[in-house]
């Protein structure tokens, strides 16, 4: 080869590796960014980094567009290694046209998209973009819908990630939305329809980008955003960690860790973890982190409808989803928000093969008018549906209370369960004892009312006989509906047990093209 | 486990032939050695857990 040529490929791959200008480098560090190619160093293992299509350009005429024609068109795509396991890449520069999506734009992210579907690995977003290239017009809009299109392809067929590290607005908003999990950064990424300024104009709202589509705003409030991180090299990070719990797509079981914690480790701190008291708080936190392994629980959505956690562990090296009722937040009632959120979690596991462990202490679901207005029926039965639908090898530990129509949500056996335990301490039963004492006996106190008698007393002695007869596991586990009264802190040589034995689960449903999920 | 197998070829072959039964005859025994070991444990390898993962996933057009 000529040195001619080695020269033109050198000098073209160094103008394309410095597409953008020194000021606009200089303005995204300066607002806390990095650029493209940086957080891609971050996200994957060092030096495993293969960029394709380097030297696309956009075709685009009109507005001087032809005059300005940056290598790579403000997107960088890829794929490369985290933890020695391929990924599929692409990465918005916002310091190239504002990383505004145009048709050559879109074409490579819809190229290396399609190359993970066929390849059966992961693909991560990273968003920073200003929206659609509009000298593009609508050439751009196609392409969001190219992307769109694709997002809902993949689903449940590889995982998708999206980490927005900047501006994420309008149209643009509904790739991430599809995507399995989304990762924003405090300050510097914002999710929206509309942004302020229209918001203003229509509805008189002042309202900041922080507080309208912020990274803390959507973990807190709306619960689009499943990480909030401080800055971006926490938030890549923790991108990491998730991949490291989940398969590369529908076909492979999920990464499987060597342990190093004992599988018959038993905490005795489990034994007085619940609180005699069953109106008292505990944190179910407490509880997973002491049965899984080395005590880690890698939560998901951890500021959003917090009666509720989810997230990732491994147990006895396997990787596992869990599902948990908060007592410590609304104790750990479910409500519009919780089922939701438990829904899209439990459906992400069983579409990718990650067992299910659930961790119940429920006291009902959220009783009011917001909550039946806001149509309960219809976001409880989102909960009731996906762990119904999982064929995913299901598990559930009674803690405390299962109470009513929540006990049969929370993977109980008669929604398909593998395996059911209570500690001791659980209480199966349609309500809490008052409750069912002043429903029950509501004629007999009454009665006691009239005729002079102290109603208070008895109603103790009808809540003390109701909690001794039905609150309890024993009524439930004489039918089979809990397979083991066992001691807390034997649960997690338990789980493992059961868990091993239902890695080889197989369960087959009527064919069908797909169920009709309550949405 | 068998690392190293030695081929006797009897009888009068040419050298051709004689080739070609000892690379037949390491094919047979390679092919029949045991894979490199999966660290992970036996369910993972369980060809039960393999149908059950291919049967959950339905194709939709």
């Amino acid at each position: 080869m000529s040195e001619d040529k080695r020269e033109r490929l050198q000098r073209l791959q160094d103008e394309a590796l410095h597409a953008a200008s020194e000021a606009a480098i200089e303005r995204q560090h300066a607002r806390g960014k990095k650029t493209a190619r940086e957080r891609i160093d971050l996200l994957l293992d060092p030096g495993s980094f293969e960029e394709l299509d380097r030297f696309t350009r956009h075709r685009a005429h009109g507005f001087g567009l032809e005059n300005t024609r940056p290598w790579g068109d403000g997107v960088i795509t890829g794929h490369g290694l985290i933890d020695g396991r391929p990924v599929c890449v692409f990465s918005q520069d916002f310091t190239v046209f504002g990383g505004s999506l145009g048709e050559v734009f879109a074409e490579k992210i819809c190229k290396v998209m399609d190359l993970a579907e066929r390849m059966g690995c992961p693909v991560i977003g990273i968003n920073d973009s200003g929206g659609a290239r509009i000298q593009e017009g609508v050439v751009s809009l196609a392409g969001y819908a190219d992307i769109f299109h694709r997002n809902v392809r993949s689903s449940g067929v590889v995982p998708q990630i999206s980490v927005v590290m900047g501006p994420c607005a309008g149209g643009a908003v509904y790739s991430p939305a599809i995507t399995d999990f989304i990762f924003m950064v405090k300050e510097t990424s914002h999710m929206f329809i509309t942004g302020p300024d229209v918001i203003k104009t229509v509805t008189g709202e002042d309202v900041t980008f922080e507080d309208l589509g912020g990274a803390v705003t959507h973990a807190t409030k709306s619960g689009v955003a499943h990480f909030a991180a401080d800055d971006e090299e926490q938030c890549l990070d923790m991108v990491r960690e998730l991949v490291s719990y989940i398969p590369q797509n529908n076909l492979d079981p999920a990464p499987y860790e060597e342990p190093d914690d004992d599988p018959e480790r038993r905490d005795p701190a489990l034994a007085t973890i619940v609180p005699e008291q069953a109106t008292k708080p505990y944190d179910m936190r407490a509880v997973v982190r002491s049965i899984v392994d080395d005590e880690h629980f890698f939560e998901v959505a951890p500021l959003y409808a917090q009666n509720i956690i989810v997230g990732f562990a491994r147990l006895n090296g396997h990787s596992v989803g869990v599902v948990g009722n908060q007592p410590q937040a609304l104790a750990g009632v479910l409500d519009i928000d919780a089922s939701i959120k438990g829904a899209r979690f439990v459906r992400f596991c069983d579409a990718f093969n990650i067992p299910l462990l659930v961790f119940e202490d429920v006291p009902g679901f959220l009783p009011g008018t917001a909550q039946e207005h806001g149509g309960i029926i219809l976001h409880g039965a989102k909960l009731l549906y996906a762990f119904s639908e999982a064929t995913v090898p299901k598990i559930t530990v009674i803690t405390r209370k299962a109470y009513g129509g929540a006990y049969d949500v929370m993977n109980s056996k008669h929604i398909g369960a593998d395996f059911n335990a209570a500690w001791p301490t659980a209480e199966i039963a349609v309500m809490g004892a008052e409750g069912a004492v002043n429903i029950v006996f509501r004629k007999e106190l009454a009665a006691a009312q009239e005729n002079g008698d102290d109603p208070a007393e008895r109603r103790t002695e009808l809540i003390d006989e109701y909690t001794e007869r039905f609150s309890n596991p024993y009524l439930a586990a004489e039918r089979g509906y809990v397979d083991a009264v066992i001691l807390p802190e034997d649960t997690r040589p338990w789980l493992i047990r059961a868990l091993e034995l239902s890695l080889t689960k197989r369960q087959n449903g009527p064919a069908r093209k797909h169920g009709n999920i309550p949405l | 486990m068998i690392s190293v197998a030695e081929v006797t070829v009897s009888g009068d072959p040419t050298p051709e032939e004689a080739a070609a039964i000892v690379a037949a005859a390491t094919a047979v025994l390679s092919s029949a050695a045991p894979a490199a070991e999966d660290p992970r444990p036996w369910q993972y390898r369980s060809q039960w857990r393999r149908a059950a993962i291919e049967e959950g996933v339905r194709s939709v057009s």
